[in-house]
C-alpha cells in the first residue's frame, strides 16, 4: 500500500498549496459590475511624477490625477480641466489660474490652491526628472484659496502645453506629506478612477471615483491594470474576453486579432523613429556623411514591410501632433544618387564601415536596419549591427559610447520646444548625446521659447526643421502609430497623443 | 533512515553556498546598470551615483558578497529596488502558485505516462506501441512557449473551456486556471516518462516473479498495482527528480503566457529590471527546491526499494 499512501500525500500537499492561495484577492475579472481589464507589457513603477521614467507609469498618472489644462479632444490645442480661465500677464512673466470649483479629492476634501503649489512647485523642481519641461518657471504661488499664480523668469510660450504633461498632475498635498516614503504608493488625485489596490508585478486596480466633477462621468465601474508579458498572450486573453483592451500591440498582429473580432484603435502622430549619431565617431563629424546615410533610408519600404502599412515615412524628427510641426520643410526621402553625390563631397567618397546598436529582442528595429543596410551597401557604406541587451544599450547612450543608436522619440508634451529643447540644445545632455553644436539653432530655440505669437512661433519652428533636413544631426525613420487592441464592447476608447486613456469617456456595451 | 536523512541535509549546505557563489557573481556579470535601469533615458549622472551608492553598487564584489552572505544568514536577502520592499515576503507570496503548477503538473505528467506506458509496453513492438511512440516523440519535440500557445488558443478561445489568464481565486478556480499551465508542462515532460517507464515496465513483465504470479493465478490488477507498477515506478523516481530543473525551466516559460504570479514570471521581470536581490533570491530557491526533491527523490527511491537501505 506504500504508492497509495504517497499519492495520498502529494495530493494532500497540493491541496494545501491550493488553499494557501485562498486569501489572494480574487481575479479582477471574475469581479461584479462594469469593468475594464487592460493588458500592460510590464507592471508600473510609481505614481510619483517626480521620478517618473516609464510611459507606463505616465499613462497611469494621466488616468488618475488630473491637471489644470488638458489637450483637446483634436490633440491641436490645450483646454481647461481643474482650472475654468487663466490669464497671462502683459509681459509674460506671470500668469494666473482660476480653479474649478467643487472640485474634490478621492477622499472628498476639496481642491484648494494649496494642493496646486505643493504639487507643481515640485513639479517644477530642476532636481526632478521633469523640471527641465518648465525650466524658465519661478515659483508657484497661490493668490487665494481658489487662484493660482505661476511666475516665470522670462517669456514661457510652451507653459500650458507643458501644464498638460502627466509630470505636472494636481495631487493632495496633506496626503502626500502623512504617507511620506511610501507617497509613491499611496496617490490622492482627484481623476474619474481611485486606486483601490496595486498588487505590485501583477495588478493595478482603479475603482469609479464617487465624487468626480464631470456628471454622468464614468459609467465603468472599475479599470484594472494587469501585467500580461507576452504579447501572443495579450492576444489570446483579448480573444478569450480575459482582458478587454491589450497596449503595445505589434504590427504583424493587427489582422490575427481583428480575424479574432477584437478592434483595433491607432493613435497615429505620437512617436518617430529617431536615429542618433555620435559625432565625435569619424567620419560622422561632416553632415555631408550623415545626410547621405539619411538619404539611403527607404522609409516607406520599411513602413510597408517591417511595420505591415501600421506607419509612414516620417517628414521631421518631430511626430505629427506635435505643435508647430510642418512637413513641408523639404523633407529628406529615399534618393541613393543624391546620397553618393553627398558621400563624394565628404572625406570619405568611397564609403566606409561602421556600427549601429539595436536592443536585443526588438525585431522591428532589427529588420528596419537590415533594409537600411542593404541600401547603405549600394553606396559603399557598410553597416554592422550589434544587437545589445536594451539596458546596456540605454548605458552606452548615456555615455556616449555608441556610434548610431537605433531608437524613438515619444513627446511628452505637445509642444515642438520639447525635443528641439533637448535635441538643438546641446547644453543639458550634449544635443541628445549626438555632439551636434549648433549656435545658431541654440539661438533659434531659446527665441522660440520665449516668443509669444504663434505665428512667429511657427516661423521659428518651421525654420528648425529645415536646419534638421540640411544638418542632419539626427535621422527620422518613420512614424509609427501606436496601437491598441479593444473588445468590440468597449466603447469610445479614444487614447491621446500623450497616452491619456481617457477611461472616463469610455462606455461598455452589454 | 533519520541518519541518511541528516546526512544529506548537512550535503546540502556546501550546495547551497556554491550556488549562492555563481548567482551573486553571475547576476553581475549582466552587462547593463542596474542604477539606469532603475532611473531609466533621463536620470543624471549624479543621479546615477547616488541610487549607486544607495544599492551598495560602489563596494569592491567581495564586499557586497559577504555582505549578501551575513545578511542572508539574518534571513535578510535585501530589497527589491522594484518592488521598493524586502525581497523575501515579494518572492515567499509567489511561492505556492508555482510549487502547485509544477505538482500538478507532475501528477498530470503520470496520469497522462503510466496508462500509456502500460499500453506501449503490454502491446511491445504493435501498432499501437508504435503509434504511441511517434505521439509521444512529437510531444517531446514541442517547446514549452509553442505547445502552451496553442493550449491556450484551442481551450481557452476556441472553445473556451477553460481560464488562461492568471492563477484564479483559491480551491477548486486555482484548479482550474492551473490545469491548462499544468498540462502544457505535462506534454512537456511525459514522453521522457513513457519512454523509462516503459522500457522499465518491459523488464519487470520479463522477471521471474512475475510469470510466478502468473503461475500462481494471481489477479491480473493485482498483479499489475501490487507487482508491475511498483517495481516499475522506481526508475520513474528518479527521472522525475533528475528532470526538476527541465521543469523549472518550463515553469517559467509557462507562468509568462498564462499570466500566473508565480516565482518564474518574477525571475524574468526582474532579469529585465536588473533587480539583483529578486534574482538571487528567486534563484536559490529554485537551487533549494532541487536540493530538497533530489533528497525526497532518494527517500522515495527506498520506500519503494527496501533493498536500498541495506546499501551504505
Amino acid at each position: 500500500m506504500g504508492h497509495v499512501t504517497n499519492a495520498g500525500a502529494i495530493a494532500a500537499a497540493l491541496g494545501a498549496l491550493l488553499l494557501s492561495s485562498c486569501d489572494k484577492p480574487a481575479a479582477p475579472a471574475a469581479q461584479a459590475g462594469k469593468s475594464i481589464v487592460v493588458a500592460l507589457m510590464a507592471d508600473i513603477f510609481t505614481f510619483d511624477p517626480f521620478n517618473t521614467q516609464d510611459d507606463r507609469s505616465m499613462y497611469t498618472q494621466l488616468t488618475v490625477f488630473e491637471r489644470l489644462v488638458k489637450l483637446s479632444a483634436d490633440g491641436k490645442s490645450v483646454e481647461p480641466e481643474l482650472a475654468t480661465e487663466w490669464s497671462i500677464a502683459d509681459d509674460g512673466l506671470s500668469a494666473e489660474f482660476k480653479l474649478r470649483p467643487g472640485v474634490k479629492f478621492w477622499n472628498g476634501n476639496p481642491l484648494a490652491a494649496k494642493d496646486v503649489v505643493f504639487s507643481l512647485t515640485r513639479a517644477i523642481d530642476q532636481k526632478g526628472s521633469w523640471g527641465f519641461l518648465f525650466s524658465p518657471v519661478k515659483a508657484i504661488e497661490a493668490v487665494d484659496e481658489h487662484t493660482v499664480r505661476i511666475v516665470m523668469s522670462q517669456p514661457f510660450a510652451p507653459l500650458l502645453p507643458a501644464l498638460s504633461t502627466f509630470a505636472a498632475s494636481i495631487y493632495e498635498e496633506a496626503n502626500f506629506v502623512a504617507q511620506g516614503a511610501a507617497a509613491g504608493e499611496h496617490p490622492m488625485g482627484t481623476g474619474a478612477f481611485m486606486l483601490k489596490s496595486w498588487e505590485r508585478g501583477q495588478a493595478v486596480t482603479l475603482v469609479r471615483n464617487p465624487n468626480y466633477w464631470q456628471p454622468g462621468k464614468p459609467t465603468v465601474d472599475s479599470v484594472v491594470f494587469r501585467v500580461v508579458g507576452d504579447e501572443n498572450a495579450r492576444a489570446l486573453q483579448l480573444a478569450s474576453g480575459a482582458i478587454q483592451v491589450s497596449t503595445d500591440v505589434p504590427a504583424n498582429q493587427v489582422d490575427q486579432i481583428t480575424g479574432a473580432g477584437g478592434k483595433i484603435v491607432t493613435v497615429p502622430g505620437s512617436s518617430v523613429g529617431f536615429v542618433t549619431i555620435n559625432q565625435k565617431v569619424k567620419p560622422f563629424e561632416q553632415a555631408a556623411v550623415r545626410c547621405a546615410l539619411a538619404w539611403s533610408l527607404d522609409r516607406d519600404a520599411i513602413a510597408k514591410s517591417v511595420y505591415f502599412g501600421r506607419a509612414h515615412a516620417a517628414k521631421s524628427i518631430l511626430p505629427a501632433a506635435t505643435f508647430f510641426y510642418d512637413a513641408n520643410t523639404s523633407p529628406i526621402g529615399f534618393d541613393l544618387q543624391k546620397a553618393r553625390e553627398l558621400l563624394a563631397s565628404s572625406s570619405v567618397p568611397k564609403g566606409f564601415a561602421f556600427t549601429a546598436t539595436v536592443p536585443s529582442g526588438d525585431n522591428i528595429k532589427l529588420a528596419m536596419a537590415q533594409v537600411w543596410a542593404a541600401s547603405l551597401a549600394q553606396i559603399g557604406v557598410t553597416m554592422n549591427i550589434e544587437q545589445v541587451e536594451a539596458t546596456t544599450a540605454q548605458e552606452m547612450y548615456n555615455t556616449e559610447r555608441f556610434t548610431m543608436r537605433i531608437s524613438a522619440w515619444t513627446n511628452d508634451t505637445p509642444d515642438a520646444d520639447q525635443l528641439f529643447g533637448v535635441a538643438l540644445d546641446y547644453r543639458p545632455q550634449n544635443a541628445l548625446h549626438s555632439g551636434y553644436r549648433n549656435d545658431k539653432a541654440l539661438e533659434m530655440v531659446l527665441a522660440g521659447r520665449s516668443e509669444r505669437d504663434p505665428a512667429k512661433r511657427q516661423e521659428i519652428y518651421t525654420e528648425l526643421q529645415k536646419t534638421v533636413n540640411r544638418d542632419c544631426p539626427f535621422i527620422y525613420t518613420i512614424e509609427e502609430d501606436r496601437i491598441f487592441a479593444i473588445s468590440p464592447k468597449v466603447l469610445n476608447f479614444t487614447p491621446n497623443s500623450q497616452g491619456k486613456y481617457s477611461f472616463e469617456n469610455v462606455t461598455l456595451a452589454h | 533512515m533519520i541518519r541518511y536523512t541528516a546526512s544529506r541535509l548537512l550535503q546540502a549546505v556546501p550546495v547551497l553556498f556554491g550556488i549562492s557563489i555563481v548567482v551573486f557573481f553571475l547576476v553581475r556579470l549582466i552587462p547593463g546598470d542596474p542604477a539606469i535601469a532603475v532611473l531609466g533615458s533621463r536620470a543624471t549622472p549624479q543621479l546615477i551615483a547616488r541610487v549607486r551608492d544607495q544599492l551598495g553598487l560602489d563596494l569592491p564584489l567581495w564586499q557586497q558578497y559577504f555582505n549578501f552572505l551575513a545578511n542572508a544568514f539574518r534571513g535578510d536577502f535585501g530589497v527589491s529596488f522594484f518592488y521598493q520592499q524586502d525581497v523575501w515576503p515579494v518572492t515567499v507570496e509567489r511561492l505556492p502558485v508555482t510549487l502547485g503548477l509544477m505538482a500538478y503538473s507532475i501528477i498530470l505528467a503520470v496520469v497522462i505516462a503510466v496508462p500509456c506506458a502500460f499500453l506501449s509496453a503490454a502491446r511491445n513492438g504493435q501498432a499501437t506501441d508504435h503509434a504511441l511512440r511517434v505521439l509521444f516523440t512529437i510531444g517531446l519535440g514541442m517547446p514549452v512557449f509553442w505547445s502552451g500557445i496553442i493550449l491556450a488558443y484551442v481551450f481557452g478561445v476556441k472553445f473556451q473551456l477553460l481560464p488562461i489568464t492568471g492563477q484564479g481565486s483559491g480551491g477548486l478556480d486555482t484548479l482550474k486556471h492551473l490545469t491548462l499551465p499544468a498540462l502544457t508542462l505535462a506534454i512537456s515532460i511525459s514522453p521522457i516518462l513513457v519512454r523509462t517507464l516503459r522500457s522499465s515496465i518491459i523488464g519487470v513483465l520479463a522477471s521471474d516473479y512475475v510469470t510466478t504470479g502468473r503461475a500462481m493465478g494471481l489477479k491480473p490488477a493485482t498483479l499489475a498495482t501490487s507487482y508491475i507498477l511498483r517495481n516499475s515506478l522506481r526508475p520513474v523516481v528518479t527521472v522525475v527528480t533528475i528532470n526538476l530543473g527541465y521543469l523549472i525551466g518550463g515553469t517559467v516559460i509557462v507562468e509568462r503566457i498564462y499570466s500566473l504570479a508565480g516565482v518564474g514570471s518574477l525571475l524574468i521581470g526582474s532579469i529585465t529590471t536588473r533587480d539583483y536581490a529578486v534574482i538571487q533570491l528567486a534563484t536559490l530557491m529554485f537551487a533549494l527546491l532541487v536540493v530538497v526533491t533530489n533528497l525526497a527523490g532518494d527517500l522515495l527511491y527506498r520506500l519503494l526499494d527496501p533493498r536500498m537501505a541495506l546499501h551504505k
